[in-house]
């Protein structure tokens, strides 16, 4: 159970950090560090075992069909960066405790995403399934994402960037997962591997070769994608130290380094890792020994110590593999720190301009300390940890290929390039430590920082150092890495003094080659700055502009913003499918025979429908609409549709209602259309009326019952214990529909919520106190309330009957004619009849007529129900019965139509509320002008309509 | 043959109401396409079977899957038909009217 717990430890940490943030703010940040110590201390009791060989799995199936699995293994190499990402990560929750400002909001969003991202990267590390490990490493880039773009103020470019490239590599990931799973037959890492010369000797070995390059190529920065990662500088400090130099960056190295097994003598696998990596070591190296700005480089220093990661792994010898495993852990160390050293600068001067900053050594002592020792591990300075895997590169590169499959000519192309990327390492980390702490002082020290803030990366340099001291107890994890990993042994004691050899001579000369580059820098910027390369973030984002300009284009062909230039296409379409359909459908069975009243229906319909669109007043237009819509109802009844016919009645009476009250607030004519649009319009609708009449006739109806109908008809009863089979389905057998559908409708209410009351220029406000008479007039403008003697008599009377008649409708929907919808729609109707009876402001008042509590409320008592069934041990949705008070028995599904019944009451309450607030008092109803005919709403009105 | 008809008589009513300008003649429309889709989903159950689809009810029984289809649907286009409303409400108190192609927000 560790391996689980140690990813959702973090897991649940991040998602109860915001909870824990209103009350502590920043100090979130230690019970987040407290878990990662955690989980660090638990996983550092497994390095005796696993050093041993020893290794820990757990799982659990995800997709049993496709054999993916939540599989998780401990192994050196995965324990080696679960360490990296623990440890690292208690540091960086300490720092950001202390680095950002008591009340500063971004803290705790921060702390939180940091903890989710030890979650994904742990996940990254310990994943033994391709999906899963495709799924962390997905959620790492989303991660980083948030926690690049901040608020979205300032790093939303560089965010941008960053998720772009890194979700192409995912991309890639995710088709060399698919076709290594397809070459070994299985989604498991282990089996991957296991299963080696399949991977190789697979037609798609090159492709895969390729793609995992891409992929890690992304993620750890490696040209030509290194451009994402000095953009991804904008984020905070303890982001940039975590993600960004630490841990994100290297889940490439870690996928390389991962699959290097599988891929070890395929002569395209170590060529280009090597080429690439030691590419990108000489270039990040050289350009940061150009900037200025101390974040960005470090952000170029990064990229280059990541090259020589991927070279080491293509070079592919088991010294090479198990050293780049080891300046993993000496990166994170001396890098972390100098982040941290840079943020304290930062804070303490507010610039990290290097022509702007010095001789901060006597103003921060300690900081300084950490950050030379940092930068003496990076430059590969005895007795720095970072001195001893920067030899042991070199001597990888020196001692060659040897039998283990890489061509002979990566070991000497490799060394020298990692050794020009050494002298330009030497070079800027030389002029970090002179630059910022040595020297005049330019910027002084404003904002002091504390003790605290400081520690963090001491502790960091502290460690380079003893592991440099100490090394010798690193030689068992450099020998299991090189078994596991390189598959055969190191044959190396890791010690600082190995005597005068040719690594030592190699290492003494990069340091003073580094040393006159850094004296003669003066000299050498001109020949420096002449060799800049085209900028891969100019490529990124003349590229990312296209694709959007593309979009702009293909949308301009559209033309018009009306909705008749969208609805054409897909009208013409579906007008020709079903011009294909009629032709193409051979008749089957025999057409469901007409009966008299249908065609007297029919007739009636044509009049209703021509109604509607030909009336050019709205009430004209409603009155059409309500005889189409009982109609509809009536040819429900003569289909044996009762519940259809009723609930399609009371819609239409809540419709008719609805219309009526949105018209108080628009003009009563329509405008006339142009004499093209009508002809047009009529003609599309003729052309669609026809099709769909000869396809139905050709194509529906003329089996008779589905076969599921069949059943359910057959079963309803005996096994729900309903009669009526039509609400059995819906509450039921398909109950997970309703559900879904129920949401919808408690969406709409929301939405029409949403609308109504985001504030405009002119937010509407509660309604007037006062119902307004004005007694005789159709269009009730006021706030809604009727004054009439009649009215309110048959709403004192029918209101009540009527919540009376929608309970006993619900109650028994399950036997008879009824359910949830139209005992809903019939309470409905009741609070439609006292809205008009007694104005606006008496549901306005009310606190029992409220949207968004009674659509909650019912969604609550649906899931609940639903819920309801694996907490007692059955199913989703259960079935059985209830038993009532009184000796009562009802079915369970009873409770589920409850919660449908108050979603329904909620939606149409919901538009009652915010559509039936009628006129303001200074506007008359038949207002049909532009903004320029309103001059009392003022000149922030007319500045909106012009936006 | 009368089912087919009005199916299509509705579709050719919405389908005219949704090319007009206006939101509300626009939501006039879905309603009737609404209707439109009900109807036809009640005439793939077979127009022979008229009776009401209760347990025991036998042969001459109606389908009831489409009938519990048709049910949820009637329902949702009425909030559908609530939420185009709201956009036409909301419409005319930002753009003065509900015309879809002169608002100003839009281009």
């Amino acid at each position: 159970m560790l391996l689980p717990l140690a990813v959702a430890a973090p897991l649940v940490t991040a998602a109860l950090l915001p909870l824990l943030g209103r009350r502590f703010g920043r100090g979130v940040a230690l019970p987040a560090a407290a878990v990662l110590a955690g989980v660090a201390a638990a996983l550092g009791r497994e390095v005796p075992a696993v050093l041993d060989g020893g290794v820990t799995t757990w799982s659990r199936p995800w997709l049993p069909d496709a054999g993916v699995a939540l599989a998780l293994r401990l192994d050196a190499l995965g324990l080696l960066f679960a360490l990296v990402v623990t440890v690292v990560g208690v540091l960086v929750m300490l720092y950001a405790w202390r680095y950002f400002e008591a009340d500063d909001p971004a803290a705790v969003r921060t702390v939180a995403l940091l903890s989710l991202f030890a979650a994904a990267m742990l996940g990254v590390v310990l994943a033994d399934d391709v999906i899963l490990l495709f799924v962390a490493w997905e959620l790492t880039s989303i991660t980083s994402f948030f926690l690049i773009g901040g608020d979205g103020t300032k790093g939303a470019a560089g965010a941008r960037r960053a998720l772009l490239v890194t979700a192409l590599g995912g991309l890639a990931l995710l088709a060399a997962a698919v076709l290594l799973t397809q070459a070994a037959g299985t989604t498991s890492l282990a089996g991957i591997l296991a299963a080696g010369p399949e991977v190789r000797a697979a037609g798609t070995a090159a492709a895969m070769v390729v793609l995992v390059a891409l992929a890690a190529g992304t993620k750890s920065a490696q040209v030509p994608f290194q451009f994402w990662l000095p953009g991804a500088m904008v984020a905070p400090t303890p982001v940039s130290t975590y993600l960004h130099a630490a841990t994100m960056v290297k889940a490439g190295v870690y996928l390389l380094l991962r699959l290097a097994p599988a891929f070890q003598g395929l002569p395209l696998w170590h060529g280009t890792l090597v080429l690439v990596g030691g590419t990108t070591a000489v270039l990040g190296a050289w350009v940061a020994v150009t900037r200025r700005d101390l974040k960005a480089l470090m952000a170029y220093s990064t990229v280059s110590q990541l090259g020589l990661l991927v070279a080491l792994v293509g070079l592919g010898t088991p010294l090479a593999l198990g050293t780049a495993g080891l300046h993993v852990l000496a990166h994170a160390l001396f890098k972390a720190a100098l982040f941290m050293s840079v943020g304290v600068v930062d804070h303490a001067t507010g610039t990290r301009d290097l022509d702007r900053l010095g001789g901060l050594g006597r103003a921060l002592p300690g900081t300084a300390v950490a950050a030379a020792l940092a930068a003496a591990g990076m430059a590969g300075i005895p007795p720095l940890l970072g001195f001893i895997t920067k030899e042991e590169a070199l001597a990888a590169f020196l001692k060659g290929a040897g039998t283990y499959g890489a061509p002979a000519w990566t070991g000497d192309v490799g060394l020298t390039l990692i050794v020009v990327a050494s002298i330009g390492t030497v070079a800027y980390s030389l002029r970090f430590v002179l630059g910022t702490f040595t020297g005049p002082l330019r910027t002084p020290v404003h904002h002091r920082p504390g003790a605290l803030l400081e520690a963090p990366a001491a502790v960091l340099a502290a460690a380079s150092l003893a592991g440099g001291l100490l090394v010798g107890g690193l030689t068992p994890v450099l020998d299991r890495l090189g078994a596991d990993l390189g598959g055969g042994v190191v044959g190396v004691e890791l010690k600082l003094w190995h005597g005068v050899t040719p690594v030592l001579l190699t290492t003494l000369g990069v340091l003073a080659a580094g040393l006159v580059v850094e004296l003669a820098r003066g000299r050498l910027s001109g020949l420096l700055r002449a060799g800049r390369l085209p900028s891969g973030e100019a490529a990124f984002d003349a590229t990312y502009d296209a694709t959007l300009r593309l979009g702009g284009r293909v949308r301009a062909t559209s033309g018009s913003d009306g909705l008749p230039a969208f609805l054409g296409p897909p009208l013409a379409a579906a007008v020709g499918l079903l011009a294909l359909g009629a032709v193409a459908v051979a008749p089957v069975g025999t057409p469901p025979d007409s009966q008299a009243p249908d065609w007297v229906l029919l007739l009636l319909l044509a009049v209703g429908v021509l109604g509607v669109t030909q009336s050019r007043s709205r009430i004209g237009a409603v009155a059409g609409l309500s005889l189409v819509g009982f109609l509809v109802a009536g040819w429900f009844v003569l289909h044996g549709a009762p519940d259809l016919a009723l609930t399609q009645l009371l819609v239409e009476a809540l419709t008719v209602a609805l219309v009526v009250v949105v018209f108080r607030r628009l003009p009563d004519t329509f405008a006339a259309g142009a004499r093209v649009r009508r002809t047009v319009a009529a003609a599309t609708a003729a052309a669609v009326g026809t099709g769909l009449t000869a396809v139905t006739w050709l194509a529906v109806g003329r089996q008779g019952r589905s076969d599921l109908g069949d059943r359910y008809l057959a079963r309803a009863q005996e096994l729900t214990g309903g009669r009526n089979v039509v609400n059995t389905i819906l509450v039921d057998f398909r109950a997970l529909d309703t559900l879904g559908e129920i949401g919808v409708l408690a969406i709409a209410a929301a939405g029409i919520f949403a609308l109504i009351r985001t504030p405009a220029e002119r937010p509407l406000g509660p309604p007037r106190a006062t119902p307004i008479d004005r007694g005789g007039d159709l269009r009730w403008r006021g706030t809604g309330g009727i004054e009439g003697p009649i009215l309110r008599l048959m709403t004192e009377l029918v209101a009540p009957a009527l919540l009376v008649v929608s309970a006993w409708l619900l109650w028994r929907g399950h036997q008879d004619v009824g359910g949830g919808f139209i005992g809903g729609l019939a309470a409905g109707a009741a609070a439609v009849l006292l809205y008009l009876s007694q104005g606006h402001e008496r549901l306005w008042r009310s606190r029992w007529f409220r949207t968004l509590p009674l659509t909650g409320a019912g969604l609550g008592i649906a899931l609940g129900h639903a819920l309801s069934g694996p907490v007692t041990g059955g199913a989703f949705l259960p079935g059985g019965k209830l038993s009532l008070p009184f000796g009562v028995t009802a079915a369970r599904s009873l409770v589920f139509d409850v919660g449908v019944f108050v979603v329904v009451i909620g939606m149409v309450i919901g538009v009652l509320r915010h559509l039936g607030q009628g006129l303001p008092e200074d506007e008359p109803a038949d207002d049909r002008g532009g903004p320029g005919d309103r001059g009392d709403r003022g000149p922030a009105d007319g500045a909106e309509v012009g936006a | 043959m009368s089912a087919a008809v009005i199916v299509g008589l509705l579709a050719a009513g919405g389908t005219y109401l949704v090319l007009q300008r206006g939101v509300v003649r626009v939501a006039l429309g879905f309603t009737l396409l609404g209707h439109a889709a009900t109807t036809l989903m009640i005439a793939a159950g077979g127009a022979g079977a008229r009776r009401v689809p209760f347990a025991g009810a036998g042969p001459e029984a109606a389908d009831p899957l489409p009938q519990a289809f048709a049910l949820t649907a009637i329902v949702i286009s009425f909030g559908l038909t609530a939420f185009l409303l709201a956009l036409a409400f909301r419409s005319r108190d930002v753009h003065g009217s509900d015309d879809l192609e002169t608002d100003g927000g839009a281009r």
